[in-house]
């Protein structure tokens, strides 16, 4: 059943659907945040801070190896975690969904 | 005032003029990497490659019956297809070649410049794909119209989506080409030709299942053969990562390359030291601020990239949509992974000296290594070895070309037949003959532009692409999704200004040839030389001194250089100097189309597009409503 503009307004304003979005902007920036984070400290480290990644960590591979290395782990946990949470969050969005169209 | 054309090397990467493939150089060569003994071979491969993807063609064409099936494949691929299908449109030459040769010859930088490409699709993850699979059809401009005026929306987006994709095709047409010729020898033109004509086959007559299977197939292949390569790499030192390490930093060739090349023969250290420089940082990269700059426009363009955001349309939901970017990141990030190894294994088993030898940019690292690791030159394997990895190169760029002229094609066809000038009022057998008229005009279009861009450097045109890209169609997608105030007129002069901020800024960047100084570098060239040369006869060093004949011919060069530049002349835009430093826009472009969209919605807002704001809300978070609108 295709929705009327107006019952979209009502769905917006239902306290769960603005909880819903919240939930899920916050998990979206914090996530988004973190990543810029740890991206751009590449430049800012290897220019101003270059000892840092000079350090040995083992062997002949130094810290800015395995910090580069790391961006690939860490990208990979973010997206990993975004899925854990949207997957949780989807079940909510579906029921709310359904509630909405049988109101319609 | 006289204007002189650039013509400058070619490149596979963005902002990388140092270290570019020059297509001069490669003119040049003689000899390729292939044997003309082992040509047939490499041929037979080659075809071996092409009938397979013919048949995928054929076989996909076949079930195409619907517009929708031509442009989105009906959304019905599923979301790991579609994931290895992204990687395979990602993964381009750039990654492949160039990466692999950057490292090395620059060690650690090298490493640095590959991790945006991974980094990049965390935008798309968390911000794009799955509000675009709930709102959209075809097109990034079935998103942006979703609430704002339909005609002016669509056509400004399909405007930028086809340069983006033009920006980004040519250099990947061009690059691929001089790769391909100095692998096995094609002609320019003849492999711009191959290419373009390929890709023209699987886009017009498979589509989207075609360009799916194609670029699913060269992923596979590519992530196949680098595990291949690394496993060969890791085998001698018993896969133990630490030895592996131990022998780049202990190898003379390495070290040698450091202290000689990279210092310019200028450093004390010792060659123990140079070893452990290649692991560090500032070999390559040693500006900050153009770094950030880059980087801001990579990790923020691929998130608007046309080619990239249509293929989430391909799947049934936005749940696959978020679970496709999730197996494109893990595909691309272990493909990466796996190319890290390949650049450290290349400059210890190869040797950066000989790579240059082959191709100053270092492209051919990879391909070398191959043959290394096969058994060397003079060996069956070593040459099949170099025969497959030409091939997948091969089948790399096809497939990103042609995930480009799909999205190039929908854009013109989807976006500015029928929604601007139809109004959005078109038959299926309309939308099904402009979708193929596109087509052609999109191979047309990048095969001229290849072959007219042949000796020229198209480098920055990468960097441009995804400047373009998250200056103009991220900062309308983002606040269109995200921003209730967000208008028609924001989206278009975001849209219009990005795009022309990021062009304007580009011809007024190192990026541009400015004849005068490059006339003044030769003055001091010859300046440098003519008495060196004088030394060197008059000390009778003269006829057995090997570098005289490199120093005349570089004074040779020189002189042509300061003869064919006349006083006066300007770059492209009449400028005798860059007006800014920065070679990537980013930094400044992408602030600005953010700024432009949030001033004009709040000058100009849009009733339509207010009224709008909690239907597309409501879509954009839940999907509600997408199997019917989408009709896949």
């Amino acid at each position: 059943m295709e929705a009327k503009a107006g019952s979209f307004d009502e769905l917006m304003s239902d306290p769960r659907f603005r909880a819903l979005v919240r939930k899920k902007r916050s998990v979206s920036l914090v996530l988004f945040g973190i990543s810029m984070v740890l991206f751009f400290s590449i430049p800012v480290i290897s220019s101003y801070f270059p000892d840092l990644f000079k350090m040995r960590v083992f062997g002949e591979v130094n810290a800015g190896l395995a910090y580069l290395i790391f961006q690939y782990i860490a990208g990979g946990f973010i997206a990993w975690r975004y899925a854990v949470m949207f997957g949780k969050v989807d079940k909510e969005t579906a029921a709310l969904v359904s509630e909405f169209i049988r109101k319609i | 005032m006289k204007r002189i054309i650039r013509c400058k090397p070619a490149s596979l990467l963005p902002a990388a003029p140092a270290l570019l493939l020059s297509s001069g150089n490669a003119h040049a060569q003689a000899a390729t990497l292939v044997s003309e003994n082992n040509q047939l071979m490499t041929v037979v491969v080659f075809l071996a490659l092409f009938v397979l993807t013919l048949v995928i063609t054929f076989l996909a064409g076949r079930k195409n019956k619907t517009v929708g099936d031509f442009y989105t494949a009906g959304g019905g691929i599923s979301p790991r297809t579609n994931g290895i299908a992204i990687a395979g449109d990602y993964l381009s030459a750039a990654a492949f070649l160039g990466v692999s040769g950057l490292i090395a010859l620059y060690g650690l930088d090298g490493i640095t410049y590959v991790v945006g490409f991974f980094v990049s699709f965390i935008p798309v993850l968390l911000l794009v794909a799955e509000p675009c699979r709930n709102l959209g059809r075809y097109t990034l401009g079935d998103v942006l119209a979703y609430r704002n005026s339909f005609r002016a929306t669509k056509t400004v987006v399909a405007a930028s989506s086809i340069l983006v994709a033009l920006f980004y095709m040519v250099p990947q047409i061009v690059g691929g080409a001089v790769i391909i010729r100095a692998l096995v020898g094609i002609p320019y033109e003849i492999s711009v030709i191959a290419v373009g004509s390929s890709m023209l086959v699987y886009v017009m007559f498979g589509g989207m299942r075609a360009t799916t299977a194609v670029q699913v197939l060269k992923a596979c292949l590519l992530i196949s053969f680098c595990f291949v390569l690394v496993v060969l790499s890791w085998m001698p030192y018993g896969f133990d990562i630490g030895d592996f390490f131990r022998s780049v930093v202990g190898n003379e060739g390495i070290q040698t390359h450091v202290l000689a090349t990279l210092l310019g023969g200028q450093s004390s250290m010792s060659l123990a030291e140079a070893g452990q420089r290649f692991m560090d940082p500032g070999l390559y990269l040693k500006n900050p601020v153009e770094q950030a700059s880059l980087g801001l426009a990579l990790v923020l363009g691929t998130a608007a990239m046309p080619h990239i955001l249509m293929r989430f349309f391909t799947v049934a939901d936005a749940q696959g949509a978020r679970t496709s970017a999730l197996y494109a990141m893990a595909a691309i990030g272990f493909c990466h992974i796996l190319i890290i190894v390949i650049g450290f294994s290349a400059a210890l088993n190869v040797g950066p000296k000989e790579i240059i030898a082959m191709d100053k940019g270092g492209n051919l690292a990879a391909p070398m290594l191959a043959q290394f690791l096969g058994g060397g030159p003079d060996s069956m394997l070593g040459n099949f070895m170099l025969a497959l990895v030409a091939s997948v190169s091969f089948a790399t760029i096809v497939a990103v070309v042609a995930g480009l002229t799909l999205a190039a094609a929908s854009a013109l066809a989807h976006d500015v037949y029928v929604g601007a000038i139809k109004n959005g009022k078109a038959t299926e057998q309309q939308q099904a003959k402009a979708a193929r008229i596109a087509t052609i005009a999109m191979a047309v279009i990048s095969i001229g532009a290849g072959i007219a861009a042949k000796g020229q450097n198209v480098a920055h045109l990468v960097g441009l692409g995804y400047a373009v890209a998250a200056s103009a169609n991220l900062p309308a997608l983002v606040l269109t999704l995200y921003w209730r105030r967000c208008s028609t007129a924001g989206v278009v002069a975001g849209v219009v200004g990005g795009t022309l901020l990021s062009i304007g800024l580009v011809l007024v960047s190192p990026n541009m040839t400015y004849p005068m100084q490059v006339k003044k570098a030769a003055i001091a060239a010859v300046a440098d030389i003519e008495p060196r040369i004088l030394k060197m006869e008059q000390e009778s060093l003269g006829a057995g001194a090997p570098q005289l004949g490199k120093l005349k011919a570089d004074l040779a060069a020189a002189k042509a250089v300061i003869s064919s530049v006349p006083d006066g002349a300007t770059s492209m835009v009449g400028l005798s100097a860059p007006l800014i430093s920065l070679r990537n826009p980013g930094l400044i472009s992408i602030p600005v189309g953010f700024a432009l969209v949030i001033i004009f919605s709040l000058l100009m807002p849009s009733t339509y597009s207010s009224s709008r704001w909690a239907e597309l809300a409501v879509r954009r978070e839940t999907g509600y409503g997408v199997a019917k609108a989408v009709a896949h």
